[in-house]
């Protein structure tokens, strides 16, 4: 089975109803993202798959093959962090960091869909990740700092 | 002629309020509806029986997932060293977020003796772990058992239909 993963086409020998979190931990090596609660409830997983975001412990690789996945190791272009990935180091958003790779790969979907969230947007999307360390504050404050790097970008 | 005027306004009103269209989420997340196997290990100790003790065994579930809910069925079976024997509950799941209650038949194999009886039990997700409490009724002929448990339950997605369908 082919997978298109961060831009670069991987073979990998698996059941096609094998866990997409799986076959990038065991069969990539890409270990960004985590496993949290197994059954799409906590956001840990997170990915991207054709610029949606997935929660990969309950998407089956077969059902993605051929189709563009994103991970955390792929957000950044040619060393340059992600302004996302950059907001959340500018604000010191992660405390123990488990979570964070979920939560930086729903940011940057929910700022594609709205470059200039309010609270209520972001906390309403941003709900979906969980962190047991309670760094929401800080997350809403990085969401927002990624949107004036995003437009400060854009404007360039 | 003004009450269908003040209608037409208010009925242009409750429309451009409505919210079709106009507060969608900008993207949806979580599971699609999938079929989900959980496969992995539990422990814990009896708390409530004449012997009490230390377990350890395994547990799968296959649970259909839909938004935040799930529902399925769960067997599980693990050694006691309390009792110096095996347990065996089967039945239904059923959870919402990070809570679940499962319950069905129960089994005890112990000194020779086979047991049969019921079994309830309520978990609580804890990031990868489940906190959980298990009450337990074996019917004997001398007399019944009562068995209460608290353990830990680590289960990880073995296979998953999501996104085949």
């Amino acid at each position: 089975m082919k997978l298109v993963i961060n831009g670069k086409s991987v073979d990998v020998n698996v059941p096609a109803a094998t866990p997409l979190l799986w076959v990038l931990r065991e069969e990539v090596g890409l270990t960004g993202t985590k496993f949290g609660c197994g059954k799409a409830l906590c956001g840990a997983c997170t990915v991207h798959v054709n610029g949606a975001p997935k929660r990969s412990c309950v998407t089956a690789c077969g059902a993605v093959a051929d189709q563009p996945i994103t991970t955390i190791e792929g957000l950044a272009n040619a060393g340059e962090l992600h302004p996302v990935q950059q907001a959340w180091l500018d604000e010191n958003v992660p405390q123990c960091g488990y979570c964070q790779a979920g939560q930086i790969m729903t940011a940057v979907v929910l700022l594609k869909a709205k470059p200039r969230p309010t609270d209520a947007e972001i906390d309403d999307a941003m709900s979906a990740n969980l962190c047991r360390c309670g760094t929401y504050p800080r997350i809403r404050k990085a969401v927002h700092r990624a949107a004036e790097l995003l437009a400060t970008a854009g404007a360039k | 002629m003004t009450f269908p005027r003040r209608t037409l306004a208010v009925l242009v009103l409750l429309i451009a309020a409505s919210p079709v269209g106009a507060d969608d989420p900008p993207f949806t997340i979580g599971s699609t509806p999938s079929w989900l196997l959980l496969g992995g290990v539990t422990t814990g100790g009896t708390l409530i029986l004449a012997d009490r003790g230390a377990f350890v065994g395994g547990e799968v579930s296959l649970a259909r997932l839909r938004n935040a809910s799930f529902v399925g069925l769960y067997a599980d079976g693990y050694y006691d060293w309390g009792s110096h024997g095996t347990y065996v509950t089967g039945g239904l799941e059923v959870g919402h977020k990070f809570v679940g209650f499962d319950g069905g038949v129960a089994l005890r194999l112990a000194g020779g003796d086979q047991q049969l009886g019921a079994a309830g039990r309520v978990t609580v997700g804890l990031g990868m772990l489940g906190v959980y409490a298990r009450y337990a009724h074996f019917w004997d002929v001398m007399k019944d058992d009562n068995v209460i448990q608290l353990g830990l339950v680590l289960k990880l997605p073995l296979w998953t239909s999501g996104g085949m369908q």
